[in-house]
């Protein structure tokens, strides 16, 4: 184990944000998730679209520190933006963003398939009704 | 401040180690090379042999049984090795366990790319390997046979008395690394029918690169040295002894000795009561057998929970875990998964290694910790029911 992370990284690990799962849906949320606890990653993540905004996005994930705080940061970096902007966030550029050893990569490509899974179906999804 | 609970892997010097190397180290009259013939070489000398006869007692052998190393390592290396290819003309087969520690597993691999024959023991699922199943990987040609007393992960105690009795009634060499028992478990060489054993002076308050072997006089006689140069140490292990080290040792275990009773009795309640406060806790799992342990380590897996994580959110206890993975390519403990625990579990391992310098406000702190860290990592699981 790291004795030090990346400051972003320790942050996020100590005060993590945006967890799941989603308290008060509203509605049909959209869920996408990807890896196992055998592959070392599990991650999911849920979102409510409203008029193809991202309201809401959540994530759980059984990690690494380093995959606990790439999650909170894909949730920060995508509220609030179109959901066809979640396809643009790539393991390579959560790698950059928070400084991930490319030994992780597998991990974050991990994230990034939950990511894609979660919005695949973003525009056919009913939207969701307010609680 | 980072709680140390980490006495597996180094512990403190006692300050009269200390004092009593610092002595050496400051006295005009001990600079000599122990092995010089003149008076100030036999000043050293007397500091040296005090010392061996120190170490010698804890274990119930005589003085001129005790070769000094570097430490545990070489001990391992220098009784394995030494031992079998001194013995070679009799046999090449040899028997160690999976769950060894790696200078005694690596030393075994190195002996059979030479031509030796290796059957590896695994134990049960407790740790525990039955003497029977030693019994039964005996051969004729059967020379050396190595079990280490006290492992230093799960702190399981093996019966090295009974392996002992079994390899001198067959005629095979019996090897233990003592290094986690020394100071912790009663150690009678001969009484336990050792034939060489391994010591480390820094798991046992002593300074670091020192250690001993013993090498029974009655038995074992000698082993081929690994180092070649002068006649130190009966010929078996060359170089100038360290006078300061050596004497720091010999306090070490002498200290030992005096508090064996004391230490292991304190130390056990303590391990007992963080093992009640972890235990509590769902998706804790106790690693080894639950009583044949020693007293100062605790190992413990948790379900649900990721080992780089868990060790990180514990990251102000000083303690061990079941892999090192920074880089992303850590491995799960090979003795862990010896006893069953999957890849995930022995990753989730934490070793907790108790010592003198502990209380139970120690206990109370770890636990504390540990308990938050868990809680704050299943928290963000999706394992975790919602």
């Amino acid at each position: 184990m790291a004795d030090e992370y990346p400051t972003p990284v320790a942050r996020y690990f100590s005060a993590p944000v945006n967890v799941g799962p989603l308290q008060a849906r509203g509605g049909p949320a959209l869920r996408g998730e990807a890896g196992q606890i055998e592959a070392g990653a599990w991650v999911v993540f849920e979102a409510i679209v409203e008029n193809r905004v991202i309201g809401q996005l959540v994530f759980q994930a059984y990690g690494c520190p380093y995959v606990i705080a790439a999650c909170c940061r894909v949730t920060e970096l995508l509220r609030g933006c179109h959901a066809g902007e979640a396809a643009a966030v790539t393991a390579q550029r959560l790698a950059a963003d928070l400084d991930i050893p490319v030994g992780k990569l597998a991990s974050l490509l991990i994230i990034q398939d939950a990511l894609r899974n979660c919005f695949r179906d973003w525009d056919t999804t009913p939207p969701a009704v307010a609680p | 401040m980072t709680l140390y609970l980490d006495y597996a892997a180094s512990t403190p010097v006692d300050p009269q180690v200390a004092e009593a190397m610092d002595r050496v180290l400051r006295s005009d009259l001990l600079q000599a090379n122990p092995a010089a013939r003149h008076a100030r070489g036999r000043a050293a000398r007397a500091c040296v042999e005090a010392a061996r006869l120190d170490v010698a007692r804890l274990i119930g052998a005589a003085g001129e049984e005790i070769i000094w190393t570097s430490g545990a390592t070489e001990s391992n290396n220098l009784a394995v090795i030494g031992a079998a290819r001194f013995r070679a003309g009799r046999g090449r087969h040899l028997v160690t366990c999976v769950t060894e520690h790696p200078s005694v597993t690596a030393a075994f691999r190195h002996l059979a790319t030479q031509g030796f024959a290796v059957t590896w023991l695994e134990p049960g699922i407790d740790g525990i390997l039955p003497p029977e199943q030693v019994a039964a990987a005996l051969r004729p040609d059967t020379t050396v046979v190595s079990v280490m007393h006290v492992n230093n992960e799960t702190g399981v105690v093996q019966d090295v008395a009974a392996i002992g009795a079994l390899c001198r009634s067959r005629g095979v060499l019996f090897h233990v690394d003592a290094v986690q028992a020394a100071g912790r478990e009663r150690i009678d060489a001969r009484e336990q029918g050792i034939d060489l054993l391994s010591l480390s002076a820094h798991k046992m308050y002593g300074p670091k690169g020192v250690g001993a072997l013993y090498v029974s006089m009655d038995t074992a006689r000698r082993v081929e040295p690994l180092l070649f140069g002068g006649g130190q140490e009966r010929g078996m292990r060359p170089g100038t002894v360290a006078t300061h080290q050596v004497v720091g040792m010999g306090v070490a275990a002498r200290l030992a000795g005096e508090h064996l009773t004391a230490d292991s009795a304190g130390i056990r309640l303590l391990r007992d009561e963080l093992w009640t406060r972890l235990g509590d806790l769902p998706g804790v799992l106790l690693n080894g057998h639950p009583t044949r342990r020693a007293c100062h380590i605790l190992n413990v897996s948790v379900i649900g929970v990721e080992g780089e994580s868990l060790l990180y959110g514990l990251r102000d206890l000083a303690v061990s875990a079941g892999s090192a993975c920074a880089s992303g390519d850590g491995e799960p403990s090979a003795v862990l998964r010896c006893l069953g625990r999957s890849d995930e579990l022995a990753r989730s391992s934490v070793r907790f290694s108790l010592g003198r310098g502990n209380t139970l406000a120690d206990v109370d702190c770890a636990a504390d910790r540990f308990s938050a860290a868990v809680a704050h990592l299943r928290r963000l699981s999706p394992a975790t029911p919602g």
